[in-house]
């Protein structure tokens, strides 16, 4: 059961750069979802993303340390 | 009074044929209208149809490599601006490869869609713009170190604002590319068939009723995502691997690494590309849309490659990727990237099929020429006095499977792309054709053989042309399959007016790799010579049946030097003809 939150990003329309997701690098943009990954919270770009991480990253890497 | 179109299995069909064929018209507009040859004969772009969320629910997809791309580039592009900001008679067009197009030359235009006020899609094209300026003649800069050496970056802006030209960006946009003309007659060739998917759309939501197009669109994405699914369900679990080195990156002569772990778990894939190389500094690196590409172009190599399945976003629902930031997966800002798309892109879906070779071993093949052997060149034309600019590719061996030799003479993989025809491009440009054809004994032997490669020689034919490259698959070759040999690597080569040989790029300009330059000047009379990478054997040579093998031989495509040499068959089985 998930227990993470949308939060939103601030977002300034003359910055040129984007910021990526740290588990599987799809662009984060207006809003992340926001989890504990168990080192800490994460920001990720969705909510399936947080699935993907515990069921398949966490196992195959580690725990990601908090941002 | 709306049509009734009741959403069985037969309405949505007749409702899948509609989409597609609008966007099969809008490809066919482009074709028609555009200035450039990478358009109207190289065929490098698509067209798409979205629904309101950016959902793909048609397309005409001539070019494989943009799949990444288009589920995410208007998606994303929505998210950041908001609906809010899309008016009828907007055309947005954006290339900015870090909020989801393949490379710097790739435009993404998108139309939105309105009936009575309401948003109710979009229609988008996506295509390789030949000339975007940068550092390099026809925007490909070998030796770019950063995306502003690439040419001019646009994020989501608006061409078109409430259907009248926002001259501003037009300006901006024409100023810095250095064949604004073709720039002009390719960008409104997209916007007119953008102006074709929107009047065509629009007539289908006035036929049908919206609550059908919408409802019809959504169980059109479930029934792709049902199907693919089901598709993936049938490979066995688990996790699967491969690794591979690219030779260069064309800054530094260092090889990087990629490594792919495929994990199929029940109906779904997952493509970790954790644990390869950092971002490189020359332009080899992808972006995440390209590692995208990648993936689906091989899942649906092994689980739909007759494309029986719908392609629209129910598609790539099942097939998950990771592409670590700051890797040559997934580039970070300022990294350079034109290459990543071309160059590798093949080499990303040769890496996932050789990892996915145990799970379906009938539906892979060896490696392919795997480079997209961009050759770009410009200058002043003699009969126009206008600059002209082109990017150029040739077909090359595709890898060869279980069951058939691979393709001569074919774009890569990923591209599906057509060259010029030869009286097109001496038309166009001030370059005489010496001679095109196969390689003799590119193809990898095998069982069954890699197919063959392609050369052709250019001579000068005005007093200075401009030339950039960037080939791969020259020091590391197409590696084989299931002990099948490796293809011919590829070499491009140049010959001075006046000197009786033939000299690599490196050694006659001291350029840091033999097949990826930039910005080299040739002058009348001087001829440049390249071959393309032939494909990967499948399975031992030895086992290839010695009547084909003699049949390779009469038809030019095995020397009899090789038959002996690689398949043991002699000359006087050759001779015999047994």
């Amino acid at each position: 059961m998930s227990t993470g939150e949308w939060i939103e990003m601030s977002y300034v329309w003359h910055e040129t750069r984007v910021l990526n997701c740290p588990v599987c690098g799809r662009l984060i943009l207006r809003k992340a979802w926001q989890f504990d990954g168990g080192d800490g919270l994460l920001r990720v770009c969705s909510e399936s993303c947080e699935e993907l991480y515990e069921s398949y990253w966490k196992h195959a890497h580690g725990s990601m340390k908090g941002q | 009074m709306p049509e009734t179109l009741k959403l069985d299995s037969v309405g949505l069909h007749v409702l899948h044929n509609a989409l597609a064929n609008v966007a099969a018209e809008m490809a066919l507009v482009m074709m028609k209208t555009a200035y450039s040859t990478i358009f109207n004969e190289g065929l490098d772009f698509s067209t798409v149809l979205l629904d309101r969320e950016g959902n793909l629910i048609a397309e005409k997809n001539y070019t494989p490599s943009m799949m990444g791309a288009v589920p995410n580039t208007v998606r994303w592009a929505l998210e950041e601006l908001g609906e809010g900001f899309f008016e009828p008679g907007d055309v947005v067009v954006h290339n900015d490869p870090y909020r989801g197009n393949c490379h710097m030359p790739e435009h993404m235009m998108m139309k939105p869609i309105f009936r009575d006020g309401e948003l109710v899609a979009f229609a988008g094209c996506i295509g390789h713009v030949a000339e975007i300026g940068g550092k390099a003649v026809g925007s490909f800069a070998s030796d770019a170190t950063d995306c502003y050496q690439e040419g001019l970056r646009l994020p989501p802006v608006k061409l078109f604002e409430r259907g009248r030209y926002n001259e501003q960006v037009w300006r901006i946009v024409l100023a810095n590319h250095r064949t604004p003309r073709n720039t002009w007659g390719d960008f409104h060739a997209m916007i007119g068939a953008l102006n074709v998917g929107e009047r065509r759309m629009a007539a289908l939501f006035d036929r049908y009723g919206r609550d059908v197009i919408r409802e019809g669109s959504a169980r059109l994405i479930e029934y792709s995502e049902r199907r693919l699914r089901a598709e993936i369900a049938e490979l066995p679990d688990g996790e699967y691997s491969a690794e591979m080195w690219v030779e260069d990156d064309g800054v530094s002569t260092d090889p990087f690494q990629v490594k792919v772990a495929v994990v199929i778990r029940g109906d779904e894939v997952i493509a970790d590309f954790t644990g390869s190389s950092r971002q490189v500094k020359g332009p080899m690196n992808a972006v995440y849309v390209v590692a995208a590409s990648a993936v689906y172009n091989a899942v649906f190599c092994v689980t739909d490659p007759m494309t029986l399945i719908p392609r629209n976003s129910g598609c790539y629902r099942p097939i998950r990727i990771i592409a670590p930031p700051g890797t040559v997966v997934n580039c970070e800002h300022p990294a350079p990237s034109v290459g990543g798309n071309t160059d590798l892109q093949p080499k990303l879906i040769d890496l996932l099929l050789e990892a996915l070779a145990p799970a379906a071993p009938d539906m892979v093949a060896a490696s392919t020429g795997g480079s997209s052997s961009n050759l770009l060149f410009g200058g002043i034309h003699p009969e126009t006095g206008q600059f002209f600019s082109n990017y150029h590719y040739d077909g090359m061996g595709t890898g060869a499977t279980l069951s058939k030799d691979g393709n001569d003479a074919e774009t890569t993989r990923h591209s599906n792309c057509r060259n010029t025809p030869i009286e097109v491009f001496e038309q166009r440009y001030p370059l005489l054709t010496i001679n095109h054809g196969l390689v003799p004994d590119s193809g990898g032997p095998g069982r069954h053989r890699g197919g063959l490669a392609t050369y052709r020689t250019l001579k000068v034919t005005s007093d200075e042309v401009t030339f950039s490259a960037l080939f791969d698959r020259c020091k590391i070759r197409p590696h084989g399959l299931a002990d099948g040999m490796d293809g011919m690597g590829s070499e491009i080569l140049v010959r001075r007016a006046g000197e009786s040989t033939f000299r690599r790029f490196d050694e006659a300009f001291g350029v840091a790799s033999p097949t990826k330059f930039t910005n080299v000047v040739l002058y009348r009379g001087d001829e440049l010579y390249y071959r393309t990478a032939g494909g990967g054997g499948y399975g031992p040579p030895a086992e290839r049946d010695p009547r084909l093998v003699l049949a390779d031989v009469r038809d030019g495509c095995v020397s009899r030097d090789a038959a002996l040499r690689d398949y043991g068959v002699s000359a006087d089985q050759l001779e015999g003809g047994t």
